[in-house]
């Protein structure tokens, strides 16, 4: 039954033809681990049109849309991670897989009369898969895939005369845009496949007519593809696949934070491969022979590439002059040893070299790193991406802009006591200047760099203005004359550090350090820490606060020590939901002390929310016509921790 | 794959099932792992039911119009329904979700009538002067008070549940499937 049904059909599409043609092929001297290169390559395209079909079944390309619908493959849909990092990680394959083959190729002079055709056939199949790389790098539009792909297309514009026209025709523009998606999409997911299954038959097609170049048979018996060769051929696909696997459980697919033209991505690299070219153009001497020859960048980034990848497609041709396979091997051993060291110059210098740019660049990457974890948190906040996409969850983040204002506006007097010194000015003529390091001036506040631990305001902070003022505010012993301080501001330093707080501090702040009175202690850190009405607070009816608010009003700490003045006779507090103040007119004032309202009033203008105007003693500049409401609002919600906490991460 | 091709190890022909079998097993491995994963992908929809209107009360009820609205003529009016719309990566805050027809009868019911036709989904028209709903797309057509006028759709319009609550109308907002007798929600 089922062999007149086979033969039925062989009659009328004469398909055992066709399976003896695809698996019969000899190979003479037997199936051998060397031969299965070509195969690998040809499966990881399977799995990237599978995979690909998938994502492009998911991916929606625009600017507003990209990134979020990555975002939803990878986080929210079934093994959507999975597929995505299989495709990620199977791209990278596929480019190591098209080196071996290549040096298989080139060691066993495989590329000579008569397949010279088919060698070339397979250098356009490598710039195809390397087309195929560049473009599916830019397609989640995350800053990492659009600052490394604005170089390439960048570099194309550098091309003499028709660089900037093909640039434009690339991104569909002068900038990038929906339109550079649109583009990259259609090339990537449309034009670049059919043209890598065309050549790929063609490569096939001239492969099977000349037939597997045997170097040696070494007297061993023939065999048959199917299924000798076969079963090489798939424990090798296994490998491979099982190390793409293993790459997507182990790393993942990244997604760094939705791109920001705005926003510098200072850790932009491109994708590891392109590491090589990326190191060989921070020579300065290759931009110098770019402008000595007139060719600009195109001389580093296109010109020499292409010369030496020209040596590459004549490999055939210089085969047929004596000593010629030698010289192509030889030269494909210098080209890939030479590509090889500039990659590893590129890793050590990124990752393990100790100078400023090697740190610059790993601060840079571990914040492009939360960004991007924010970025998928804010995402699934009960707020969700709005339809303006996910840039604007950033924007309206206090815990991504907060540290970046904090870096414009603060830093500079507020210094992270771990970073002290990175701060230098330089002064004097040209030629003659002289560079001094800026010393803190300020209370250390919080580090950027370690966003979700802000000192200001916390429970640590009120025991440490408290008990050790003079240590606390010493900083501002730097406000002098000699450091450039304005006359009044240097008094106004002085008499901080000089002040009734200062001597309470070192007098009446020592009693709440003894073991007996620390149940006060705590009760009044409590009452202060409540009036900021900070999430983590106790509410103002809290046992411990009332009992809080009882010492600052009395001074008592104990039946039998007492503050000699208590916090009520020098500062105004007003407490939340109160009709009557506990204390008036008294400078600094308290109420809502560390909450949203007192900080953007202490910012907005210090010298009147925090001295009354001369009542008492200031020396912060006010920032009103420094920061609009919105930076304001942002810098304030970030100090106070007033932001978007995910409650446990979210599983992949 | 077929194992009619002639073999040339036919000296040891176990061992040639061996190959031959291992070489099946692999390569099944290998093209079946991409291949069920992104099939999982796909039908994502299936495996994980998303609720996509949001803003809705604990029974599914959303406000659609005022209750003033609909004391005018006592004749079906369509309606927009406005709501929170997750919509896969997106939520759109107050976006149209689909339309109602509604209307108050002389004995003062409310009458909810979702817009989407209940042959093969398109939207219905309300004829003023014939007094009856039509579909352009195949012709279906209603009777006021919802029921078939002609056999081309397989039931009657999909009544909605609908509430008068402090002047406003809320209707219980659903869909249908399409095309089989009996009204059962997406």
């Amino acid at each position: 039954m089922i062999d007149s049904l086979q033969n039925w059909l062989d009659h009328r599409t004469g398909y055992r033809d066709l399976m003896k043609e695809a698996l019969d092929e000899p190979i003479p001297g037997g199936s051998r681990w060397r031969y299965v290169w070509g195969s690998t390559l040809v499966f990881t395209f399977f799995v990237q049109v599978v995979t690909g079909f998938v994502l492009w079944a998911c991916y929606a390309p625009s600017t507003r849309t990209a990134w979020e619908s990555v975002y939803y493959i990878q986080h929210e849909m079934t093994l959507g991670w999975f597929v995505r990092g299989i495709h990620h990680f199977a791209a990278q394959a596929m480019i190591v897989l098209l080196v071996f083959h290549l040096v298989q190729v080139v060691i066993d002079g495989a590329y000579r009369a008569p397949r010279e055709v088919n060698f070339w056939l397979g250098l356009v199949l490598m710039q195809i898969v390397m087309g195929l790389g560049l473009t599916g790098y830019l397609l989640p539009w995350d800053q990492k895939g659009y600052y490394a792909t604005a170089v390439a297309t960048e570099i194309a514009g550098s091309v003499p005369v028709v660089g900037p026209s093909i640039q434009q025709v690339a991104q569909g523009g002068t900038e990038y845009g929906h339109q550079t998606l649109t583009r990259f999409f259609a090339l990537h997911a449309g034009l670049l496949p059919t043209l890598l299954v065309a050549f790929l038959f063609l490569h096939i097609y001239v492969f099977r007519r000349h037939a597997i170049h045997v170097k040696d048979t070494k007297g061993k018996p023939d065999a048959k593809f199917w299924p000798d060769q076969i079963l090489k051929d798939g424990v090798a696909c296994l490998a491979v696949l099982a190390a793409v696997m293993g790459l997507t459980l182990w790393k993942g697919a990244e997604l760094t934070a939705p791109a920001n033209p705005a926003e510098a991505y200072s850790a932009a690299r491109p994708e590891w491969y392109y590491l090589f070219l990326f190191r060989f153009l921070k020579y300065e001497w290759v931009s110098q022979a770019g402008e000595a020859t007139g060719l600009g960048e195109a001389f580093g980034a296109v010109i020499i590439p292409g010369a030496l990848m020209s040596v590459l497609v004549m490999m055939p041709l210089i085969a047929y002059i004596r000593g010629g396979h030698k010289f192509n091997v030889a030269y494909m051993w210098v080209m890939i040893l030479g590509a090889g060291a500039l990659t590893g110059v590129a890793i050590y210098e990124d990752w393990f070299k100790d100078d400023a740019a090697g740190r610059d660049f790993r601060a840079a990457y571990a914040k492009a790193h939360r960004d991007g974890e924010r970025a998928v948190a804010l995402s699934q906040s009960p707020s969700g991406i709005p339809p303006e996409g996910a840039i604007t969850l950033l924007r309206n983040d206090p815990l991504t802009q907060g540290p970046a204002l904090f870096s414009t506006y603060c830093i500079e007097c507020h210094q992270p006591a771990s970073r002290e010194g990175e701060w230098t000015r330089t002064t004097g003529e040209k030629g003659s200047e002289e560079t001094f390091v800026i010393p803190s001036t300020a209370p250390e506040l919080a580090d950027p760099h370690h966003p979700e631990d802000v000192q200001f305001g916390s429970r640590d902070w009120l025991r440490s203005v408290l008990t050790d003022f003079d240590g606390h505010f010493q900083p501002l012993a730097n406000i002098t004359l000699e450091n450039g301080a304005s006359e009044e501001r240097a008094e106004a330093a002085d008499a901080i550090l000089n002040g009734s707080m200062a001597d309470w501090s070192s007098s009446d702040g020592q009693k709440l350090t003894a073991e007996a009175n620390q149940a006060a202690f705590d009760a009044l850190i409590e009452f202060l820490y409540a009036q900021s009405g900070r999430e983590d607070a106790l509410t103002l009816d809290d046992e411990q606060v009332l009992r809080g608010r009882q010492v600052f009003e009395t001074g008592e700490l104990s039946p039998d020590v007492a503050f000699d003045s208590a916090c009520v006779d020098c500062h105004t507090m007003h407490v939340r939901g109160e009709t009557e103040a506990l204390s008036e007119d008294g400078y600094p004032i308290l109420t809502g002390y560390g909450g949203n309202e007192w900080l953007t009033k202490f910012i907005t203008d210090p010298e009147a929310h925090y001295a009354g105007n001369g009542e008492g003693n200031n020396a912060m500049p006010g920032f009103a016509d420094q920061l609009s409401p919105q930076q304001m609002d942002l810098l304030v919600r970030w100090l106070t921790g007033d932001y978007y906490q995910a409650e446990a991460p979210h599983a992949e | 794959m077929t194992d009619k091709t002639p073999t040339s190890t036919e000296e040891a022909p176990r061992r040639d099932f061996m190959t031959k079998a291992l070489a099946i097993v692999v390569g099944g491995i290998v093209a079946l792992v991409p291949i069920v994963a992104g099939l999982m992908t796909v039908i994502d929809p299936l495996l994980r039911r998303r609720s996509s209107v949001l803003g809705t009360d604990e029974e599914g009820f959303l406000g659609v119009t005022s209750a003033s609205s609909l004391d005018s003529t006592g004749a079906p009016r369509m309606f927009s329904v406005i709501a929170d719309l997750q919509d896969a990566w997106n939520k759109f805050p107050q976006t149209e979700i689909g339309s109602v027809y509604l209307w108050r009868t002389d004995d003062g019911e409310i009458k909810a009538f979702t817009a989407r036709c209940p042959h093969l989904g398109c939207t219905v028209n309300y004829k003023a002067n014939e007094k009856m709903f039509g579909c352009p797309c195949h012709d279906s057509s209603f009777n006021l008070d919802g029921t078939r006028n002609n056999e081309i759709p397989p039931r009657g319009m999909d009544a909605l549940e609908a509430k008068e609550v402090d002047g406003e109308i809320l209707v219980k907002f659903q869909k249908f499937r399409a095309g089989i007798h009996d009204q059962e929600p997406v």
